[in-house]
């Protein structure tokens, strides 16, 4: 079993890290974590944060930061010793992979030495993991992408990405759920929108989600809109 | 009843004390840079601590009170003044009806907060009226003050408020009591106080030893997300990328050009840099009335110190509560 790190990142939030690396089994361990501490939450508890292999726990001054320490450390042995059956949804996601919208994609296709149909084909081929949710509201950050179509971040980021731009760097792949600036290679657009605060949640994914995209035309895109 | 805004300044937004319950979807938690200040205005005006608040930045911004109202102003970086009147901060103020409050800089301090009696009614946005403008949520709808803008009242001023206020021959009225000055107290080197981060050990041995016995200066590369060091450099003994985990306010980052970053309000919810140190959740607020070009320097201390400072932050706050509206 592994034995995590716990560590205070604020006075009042503690953060529990299962692992350094990007794994399904962790990330895994991560939300039962976060799901066992929802569903029967000590006194103070404001919060749970997942990340790839951590969570964190926001508290108030209800509670003090040994009590929390010991709380977390106790509920991931038990937490460890339950069968971790995957919670998530399945999602299917529409994606437009024309070049006028993945406009990175004549790009990565040079770079990976393969046909934009190949990269539409592999990046459609498998089921991604939604890891965590972040860097902007409602970000996901999914993975692991095939090999062979890991791709650098793009040496200047983008000053704009448009909302719903489906982009990959590294393992990953994930969804720019407002124009901002950005560092990954955009491959094509989603209609969906990723983050919406009139909408209970107001993240359309979540953490432990698992995605597939589908290929649509431009016109079906259009459509949407 | 409503106050509009004449001139919004460099920055003028609508803030609380935060949007909590919304980081696992990467919501940052925003509000007041300075929640001690922002707090104090609201408990000045009789409010509830929660209440949204103007947080005006440097040298603040102009405002014209439609009606007569009872507000306060907690914090730094601006005077206030209706006509030739100064209008003191941390005491409770009568504004007559279409009076202008007009601000000019001051020498310390950074952010201002100007909270009215009664509150001004905000829709809120996953249970906050703090305004993030990177998702455009929160405040006004979404974005910083403009001219023009006018923030509506919650309720009607209650009138009994004013009573016990000293009225000058402006018709101005100016609480006896006043609230102590968080501002007042900063030095020109503020100390801050640090704890050593999670990521601490993988640095190299001058970056452990540097944090805590260097001076940086609060670049101009600064914001609400933010604040950017300039001093000495940074760097891991061994490069190593990191898997990204949650961050937070008081974070102290450190990029891959070897700039060490203290994460603030609007601090983004996951971060993949190592972390070299964390600032005591009690310094926030004096760190959040630091300017860019201020000399800053880290003090380290343990956990345990850092939780004490905090509980005697929440007990002078108490104190302060329970003697609000005596005389000084």
């Amino acid at each position: 079993m592994i034995i995590p790190r716990i560590y205070n990142i604020h006075d009042q939030a503690i953060t529990i890290e299962f692992s350094q690396e990007i794994s399904e089994g962790t990330n895994l361990l991560v939300i039962a974590m976060q799901h066992a501490i929802e569903s029967n939450p000590i006194k103070g508890f404001v919060e749970a944060v997942p990340a790839y292999g951590s969570l964190t726990v926001y508290f108030n001054e209800h509670v003090s930061a040994a009590t929390v320490r010991t709380w977390l450390s106790d509920l991931s042995v038990q937490v460890s010793n339950t069968s971790l059956a995957t919670e998530g949804k399945q999602i299917s996601i529409p994606v437009c992979y024309d070049p006028s919208l993945g406009v990175d994609l004549p790009w990565v296709a040079e770079h990976l030495n393969l046909s934009m149909e190949a990269i539409i084909a592999l990046h459609t081929s498998i089921e991604y993991r939604v890891y965590m949710i972040g860097f902007i509201p409602g970000f996901p950050y999914m993975g692991t992408l095939p090999t062979a179509l890991e791709v650098p971040r793009k040496q200047t980021p983008s000053m704009k990405i448009p909302a719903g731009s489906v982009a990959i760097a590294g393992k990953q792949t994930g969804i720019y759920p407002a124009e901002v600036p950005g560092g990954w290679q955009v491959i094509g657009r989603t209609p969906l929108r990723m983050f919406d605060p009139s909408t209970t949640p107001c993240s359309f994914l979540n953490a432990g989600d698992i995605v597939q995209f589908k290929p649509i035309t431009l016109e079906a895109f259009n459509q949407y809109q | 009843m409503s106050i509009t805004i004449l001139k919004p300044g460099m920055m003028s937004s609508l803030q609380d004390l935060g949007r909590w319950g919304f980081q696992q979807f990467g919501v940052p938690i925003g509000g007041a840079m300075d929640k001690v200040s922002a707090t104090l205005a609201n408990i000045i005006c009789g409010n509830d601590e929660n209440e949204a608040v103007i947080e005006m930045t440097l040298h603040g911004a102009s405002f014209m009170f439609n009606e007569s109202a009872c507000c306060a102003i907690v914090g730094g970086g601006c005077k206030a003044f209706v006509g030739d009147d100064e209008l003191p901060f941390n005491r409770l103020l009568w504004i007559p009806a279409f009076s202008t409050i007009r601000t000019t800089a001051s020498a310390q301090g950074c952010r201002s907060y100007l909270a009215v009696s009664g509150g001004f009614k905000v829709k809120k946005i996953l249970g906050s009226a703090s305004t993030y403008t990177p998702s455009g949520i929160g405040g006004m709808d979404g974005r910083n003050l403009a001219t023009g803008d006018m923030l509506s009242f919650k309720r009607e001023q209650d009138f009994q408020a004013t009573s016990t206020l000293k009225m000058l021959p402006s018709g101005i009225g100016i609480s006896h009591w006043h609230t102590a000055n968080l501002v007042s107290e900063m030095s020109t080197v503020l100390i801050v106080h640090a704890i050593m981060g999670p990521e601490f050990d993988l640095f190299n041995s001058s970056s452990q030893e540097n944090i805590f016995n260097s001076e940086f200066s609060i670049s101009s590369q600064s914001n609400r997300m933010g604040y950017r060091l300039e001093g000495k450099k940074f760097a891991l003994e061994q490069k190593t990328e990191m898997v990204s985990t949650a961050v937070t306010t008081g974070i102290v980052q450190v990029t891959h050009e070897g700039d060490p970053i203290i994460l603030m309000a609007d601090a983004q919810t996951i971060g993949g840099y190592p972390r070299i140190a964390r600032i005591c959740a009690a310094d926030i607020p004096l760190l959040a009335q630091t300017r860019p070009g201020i000399k800053i320097k880290f003090k380290e201390i343990k956990q345990e110190e850092s939780e004490d400072r905090c509980k005697e932050l929440s007990r002078s706050l108490k104190k302060l509560k329970s003697g609000i509206g005596m005389p000084s």
